[in-house]
């Protein structure tokens, strides 16, 4: 016997006619049986997973809360500090600039209006008998520490011989800020 | 269960797992910051009264409205005017204008103005004019506006 003829002896005996597109057609019917398979234990997995994501979730939340609440009250806090710098400009002490501003005044020098603006200038309106006076005042104020640079902006002989000054300063935190 | 419906599935679970995963890291990165969380915490709570009280939030102004009332009402013989009002809303604050109008002798209106410049509550200053009107009595007008922390940023309950 040669080994051609057990061949076909053997595939006779074993492989019946048509049993290849037999075995085909199950295969066909298997495979979306064995995808859903695949689809659902995938599905099932994901769920474990979220489950365990979940539980790892909850216990980094109880850590977390407090350092998340402390987190956002410094962001509260940082907020309020910057702001509070980025508006200090508008601070200074007026009263006291006010009464160094009265008090700088000689005794010939009446002050009638003092006004300190929005643009950190201060306007100073009064009447003295002399020009020298107002003159010798308007030096008086550039000397002071809050002032910059000042301004004798009008001086006006009324007529009962008194003249009428007005007086513009800048008000600046360091002297030398605004010197000419 | 079809196939349809366990791709709609898996694709549900994939992106539950995205938000999921992406809530994991954002709790696991504060709690690695714990030190510097709460470092720098501890260390703004010296500020954190005054800051608070300096700028409250806008729910506050009742509050701080009371405490300008009783402040003036120290002084009720000089005050002839007080006028609250013009609302501005800026990014991150608002203000919330004072006009007062004052007349007594000058260094009164002086200590007036003092006091106010000690106001735990930010004011801040547009203008002051000042009137010598030649007798006792000087006149003061104080245009001022208080400010407060935008809406959505919460009061401090001082324990």
């Amino acid at each position: 016997m040669d080994l051609r003829s057990l061949e076909y002896k053997l595939k006779d005996r074993f492989i019946k006619p048509g049993a290849v597109k037999i075995a085909f057609a199950i295969m066909l019917l298997l495979f979306p049986l064995v995808s859903l398979y695949g689809l659902a234990l995938y599905a099932a997995s994901l769920d474990k997973e979220s489950i365990i994501l979940k539980e790892s979730i909850a216990n980094l939340a109880l850590a977390a809360g407090p350092l998340k609440a402390k987190a956002e009250e410094t962001e509260q806090i940082m907020a309020r500090a910057e702001l509070e710098n980025k508006l200090s400009s508008h601070k200074a002490p007026w009263s006291l600039y006010l009464q160094e501003l009265q008090t700088t005044a000689q005794r010939n020098i009446f002050i009638a209006s003092i006004t300190f603006n929005p643009d950190r200038s201060v306007e100073i309106k009064g009447d003295s008998n002399t020009m020298q006076a107002a003159a010798q005042y308007k030096r008086d104020i550039d000397n002071l520490s809050f002032t910059g640079r000042t301004e004798l902006t009008a001086i006006t002989m009324n007529s009962d011989g008194h003249y009428n000054f007005q007086i513009k300063a800048l008000i600046v935190t360091e002297k030398e800020v605004d010197r000419d | 269960m079809n196939g349809a419906d366990l791709y709609s599935e898996i694709n549900e679970l994939l992106i539950k797992r995205g938000h999921l995963r992406e809530e994991q890291l954002s709790l696991q990165s504060t709690v690695q910051d714990k030190e510097e969380i709460e470092k720098a915490w501890s260390i703004l709570q010296v500020e954190k009264e005054s800051l608070y009280t300096a700028i409250p939030s806008l729910d506050e102004l009742p509050l701080v409205l009371g405490k300008l009332e009783s402040l003036l009402d120290r002084h009720s013989g000089a005050v002839q005017l007080i006028r609250i009002g013009d609302t501005y809303f800026e990014d991150d604050y608002v203000t919330v204008g004072l006009t007062l109008h004052l007349a007594d002798q000058a260094h009164q209106l002086q200590g007036i103005l003092q006091q106010l410049e000690e106001f735990p509550h930010l004011a801040l200053t547009d203008q002051i004019l000042w009137f010598n009107t030649g007798g006792m009595e000087s006149r003061m007008e104080l245009h001022l506006r208080l400010v407060f922390m935008a809406p959505g940023y919460p009061a401090f309950v001082f324990e």
